[in-house]
């Protein structure tokens, strides 16, 4: 059986075969993890909380962007992916389910990111995403710990 | 002033736990009015409290967000030195994002100054008071 480091990178590239800088860390559930999934659950009654367990194998843009396999964190990386294999902003009246919602502080970091589930009857996405080591979450694209002042919507092209 | 172990780093944490990137803990950390209540405080107490945090093993949600909450009050200091020797610290790769959050930090660091103001005195009523007019001015209306 192949021994693993506790934390390392995964071969995972663009493609433009351009290597993704990312993380797995294979620790166990850190202290306070569970009692903090058990704090969101509280804090934001009405969303879907899935129930994963809290790890730091990968994050939000570890599940819109690599299948759940590692953790993305740098903002650059995102910007990398965005435009290797050919992302097109979209409209807020053309999203889709399917379509990548990403959130930008005011300083231009890639904060949170998640996949367009459904667009409501008011034409509100609703986003499957997962919030940081914490658990998986369906939620109101507007409700959830994130700066929601600016939130762009990307559809892959081909 | 009251010692930095018992400074409320509970919205330290909650931010801590649902960090996706790190430039996310910095803007939060910096939002938070427990770290700014610490930065007032001397910044050789803040670099001993981060060194120890730093060496000593978590055993809480706010153990594992100290060394970030110590680091961000350190880069509000009003002299950059203790932010430089940060990096020196021989266990900062023990903690994901730490170095790289100093380095953030040192990039982004603008000196804060702190100045202690003494509270407005209001100047006491004069001894003897009067209903008269003492100041009284001319207006004119346009009518134009």
């Amino acid at each position: 059986m192949k021994v693993l480091a506790l934390k390392s990178q995964l071969a995972l590239q663009t493609r433009c075969e351009n290597q993704i800088e990312n993380e797995i860390n294979r620790e166990a559930v850190r202290y306070g993890d569970v009692l903090q999934v058990a704090g969101l659950e509280r804090q934001y009654p009405l969303e879907i909380h899935r129930p994963i367990a809290p790890s730091r194998k990968y994050n939000c843009h570890g599940l819109s962007f690599a299948s759940r396999r590692t953790w993305i964190d740098r903002t650059s990386e995102i910007r990398k992916i965005i435009s290797d294999d050919e992302y097109q902003e979209i409209h807020f009246d053309d999203i889709l389910p399917g379509d990548i919602a990403i959130y930008w502080s005011k300083q231009g970091d890639a904060e949170h990111s998640g996949i367009v589930v459904e667009v409501n009857s008011f034409k509100v996405p609703i986003v499957l995403s997962k919030w940081g080591p914490c658990h998986e979450v369906v939620h109101h694209v507007a409700r959830c710990p994130y700066d929601i002042h600016k939130v762009s919507y990307y559809r892959i092209k081909t | 002033m009251m010692p930095i172990k018992d400074a409320d780093l509970t919205q330290a944490a909650q931010a801590y736990a649902v960090a996706n990137t790190p430039l996310f803990l910095i803007r939060k950390l910096n939002e938070d009015a427990s770290v700014n209540q610490m930065s007032s405080l001397p910044g050789n107490e803040l670099f001993h409290a981060l060194e120890l945090a730093i060496g000593q093993r978590p055993e809480s949600l706010i153990d594992y967000v100290r060394p970030y909450a110590y680091l961000v009050a350190l880069s509000k200091q009003p002299q950059v030195s203790y932010l430089r020797d940060v990096t020196k610290i021989s266990k900062i790769n023990d903690w994901d994002w730490l170095s790289y959050i100093a380095e953030v930090l040192l990039q982004t660091y603008a000196p804060t100054t702190f100045i202690k103001t003494q509270p407005m005195v209001k100047p006491s009523l004069p001894a003897n008071r009067s209903n008269a007019a003492v100041d009284r001015q001319k207006i004119t209306l346009d009518n134009s």
